[in-house]
C-alpha cells in the first residue's frame, strides 16, 4: 500500500505538500484551539512524517479543529493543514475503535445519519439525536436554549427533507461504497 | 430586475430564519429579484468532510448541479455553505480524480453538471453589483452614532473565499455607508468555534468570550456578523458564556442584513429583529 504515513498522507487532495513543512510553527501560533492540544499541528505534521501512524489518529486533538483555515492562510510554505486535518479525521473516523470520544462521536453520526437519510439538517433535531446517542440528561442542559430558541421563532420541529430522497441517498450511498476516497 | 439563484442553506430556515427575512427584505427592497435553488440539500458544513471526502464533495456538487439548470450568479448568505461550494468548485478543477468521481457518481443517478454557476457569498455580491454608491442612496434613517464592531468570521474570507484574510475591509465599509460608526476590531476574522460549541463547548467558550470581551473594551453597542454560525454561537451562548467567565453586560449580534434593512427604513419586525436571544431594543433605540 503506502510506504509510510507521510505517503499516505499525501495522496490525498489536500495532502500533498506536507514534506515542504519547516517546522515553523506558523500554525500553531495561528490555531485557535492549540492551546488545549497534547500534539499541536506542527507537532502532528512532525509525528506524521516520524510514521507515528497510530498516535495521530487516536488523539482528541485532530478532533480540536475549528475548520477555521487560520494555518492554511498563513502557512508560509503552502501547506494547507486544515485540509491533512480532514484526511486525519476520515482515516481516524473509518477506523472507528480509534474514535473513543462518545461526545464527539455521537455529533458526527447524527449530523451525518440526518444528512445521508433526508439531505437537510434541523437542528433541534439535531440534538435531540445527538443527546440519545450520548446521554439523554443532555436534553435537559439543551432545554432552557432550546426554549429560547423556540419562543423566538427560532425553532423548527418539522423533519426538513429534500423531495428528491431517493436521488440523494444514492449519490451518498456511492460515495460511500467507494470509500470517500 | 436582476436575478440571482439563492442558496439560503439549512440555517436559514430554521435557527437563522432572522437572517432569511432579513435578506429577502432588503433584495426585495432593492429590486433584486431571488430565486431559491430548487430542492437543495445540506452542504455538510465541516462535518462531512472530516467523515468522508467524498461525500463531502457530493453534496455541495448536487447543489451546484441543480443551480447550473438556471441562469444567474448563486448567492449564498453563510459562511460555511459558501466555502463548501466553492471549494468543490476548486477542487473539481485542480483534482482529476474528485472530477470523475463525482461526475460518474452523478451519471448513475440522473444528475448533470452542465455549467458550473459562480458561486458568490450575499456580502460580495452586494459590495461588488450593488455598490456602496447605491447603497448610500437607499439609506433614508443613517445609523447615526451606533457604534458596531464588524466581525467577518473566518470561512468567507480563508483561502478561497474575498477580501482580506486577516484585516477583513468590506463589512466595514457598509456599515460606514449605512452611517453607523465602525470601530477597530482585532478579531474580525477570528473563529467563532462553530460546531465545538456542541462537542467541545469549553473550547468554543473561551474563543466566543474573547470576540466579545474585546468588543465590549472597545465600546461596541453590536457585533455586526455575516453568517449564522458566527449569530448562534455569539448570541445565543453568551448567557452561558457570562455565567461562565462572571462577565456583565450584554451585546446583540446581528446580521449586517438586519442593519442594512433598518437603514433603509425597513421595519424591524420585516428584518426578524425581535428573534435575537440578547434583545437589540436598547442598541437601536437612537435610531428607529
Amino acid at each position: 500500500m503506502f510506504k509510510d504515513f507521510t505517503s499516505e498522507i499525501m495522496s490525498y487532495p489536500g495532502g500533498e505538500k506536507i514534506t515542504a513543512c519547516m517546522q515553523c510553527g506558523t500554525c500553531t501560533g495561528s490555531c485557535p484551539t492549540s492551546h488545549a492540544m497534547q500534539y499541536t499541528p506542527r507537532r502532528l505534521i512532525s509525528l506524521i512524517r516520524a510514521n507515528q501512524r497510530d498516535t495521530v489518529l487516536q488523539s482528541l486533538d485532530i478532533w480540536k479543529c475549528a475548520s477555521c483555515y487560520s494555518c492554511t492562510t498563513r502557512c508560509p510554505r503552502g501547506i494547507k493543514f486544515t485540509d491533512i486535518m480532514y484526511i486525519l479525521k476520515n482515516l481516524a473516523w473509518k477506523e472507528q475503535s480509534k474514535m473513543e470520544n462518545k461526545n464527539i462521536a455521537g455529533f458526527y453520526n447524527a449530523f451525518q445519519g440526518l444528512i445521508e437519510k433526508r439531505g437537510r439538517m434541523n437542528e433541534a433535531e439535531l440534538i435531540m439525536k445527538y443527546s440519545f446517542q450520548t446521554n439523554p440528561v443532555k436534553l435537559l442542559e439543551f432545554a432552557p436554549l432550546g426554549m429560547k430558541m423556540l419562543l423566538k421563532g427560532r425553532a423548527a420541529f418539522s423533519a426538513p427533507s429534500v423531495r428528491n430522497q431517493v436521488q440523494l441517498q444514492k449519490i451518498m450511498k456511492l460515495a460511500q461504497e467507494r470509500g470517500g476516497e | 430586475m436582476v436575478a440571482y439563484q439563492y442558496y439560503p442553506g439549512c440555517s436559514l430556515h430554521a435557527s437563522a430564519r432572522d437572517y432569511d427575512e432579513s435578506v429577502r427584505g432588503v433584495l426585495g427592497h432593492l429590486a433584486i429579484k431571488l430565486e431559491e435553488v430548487p430542492d437543495w440539500n445540506c452542504c455538510g458544513a465541516t462535518i462531512t468532510p472530516s467523515l468522508n471526502q467524498l461525500q463531502s464533495q457530493i453534496l455541495p456538487a448536487r447543489n451546484l448541479a441543480l443551480a447550473a439548470e438556471n441562469r444567474g450568479d448563486l448567492v449564498v448568505p453563510c459562511n460555511a455553505c459558501y466555502m463548501s461550494l466553492k471549494k468543490v468548485q476548486h477542487n473539481m478543477v485542480k483534482y482529476k480524480e474528485i472530477r470523475e468521481g463525482v461526475i460518474d457518481i452523478f451519471s448513475q443517478a440522473g444528475l448533470s453538471l452542465t455549467g458550473m454557476p459562480e458561486v458568490r457569498h450575499l456580502l460580495e455580491m452586494i459590495m461588488e453589483d450593488v455598490g456602496l454608491a447605491k447603497v448610500k442612496e437607499m439609506v433614508t434613517k443613517p445609523l447615526k452614532d451606533l457604534k458596531i464592531v464588524s466581525y467577518s468570521g473566518c470561512q468567507l474570507v480563508r483561502p478561497l473565499g474575498f477580501d482580506d484574510p486577516e484585516d477583513p475591509q468590506a463589512l466595514d465599509q457598509l456599515m460606514e455607508a449605512l452611517g453607523a460608526k465602525v470601530l477597530p476590531f482585532s478579531q474580525k476574522s477570528h473563529c467563532c468555534g462553530s460546531s465545538l460549541m456542541t462537542t467541545q463547548p469549553e473550547l468554543a467558550f473561551k474563543m466566543v468570550d474573547s470576540i466579545l470581551e474585546e468588543a465590549k473594551k472597545v465600546g461596541a453597542e453590536m457585533v455586526v456578523v455575516t453568517c449564522p454560525m458566527c449569530q448562534l454561537n455569539l448570541d445565543a451562548y453568551q448567557g452561558q458564556i457570562n455565567n461562565k467567565f462572571n462577565r456583565t453586560g450584554q451585546l446583540p449580534i446581528i446580521y449586517f442584513t438586519q442593519l442594512m434593512g433598518l437603514a433603509m427604513g425597513l421595519s424591524k419586525s420585516q428584518l426578524g429583529i425581535q428573534r435575537g436571544i440578547v434583545s437589540s431594543n436598547k442598541a437601536l433605540e437612537k435610531i428607529v
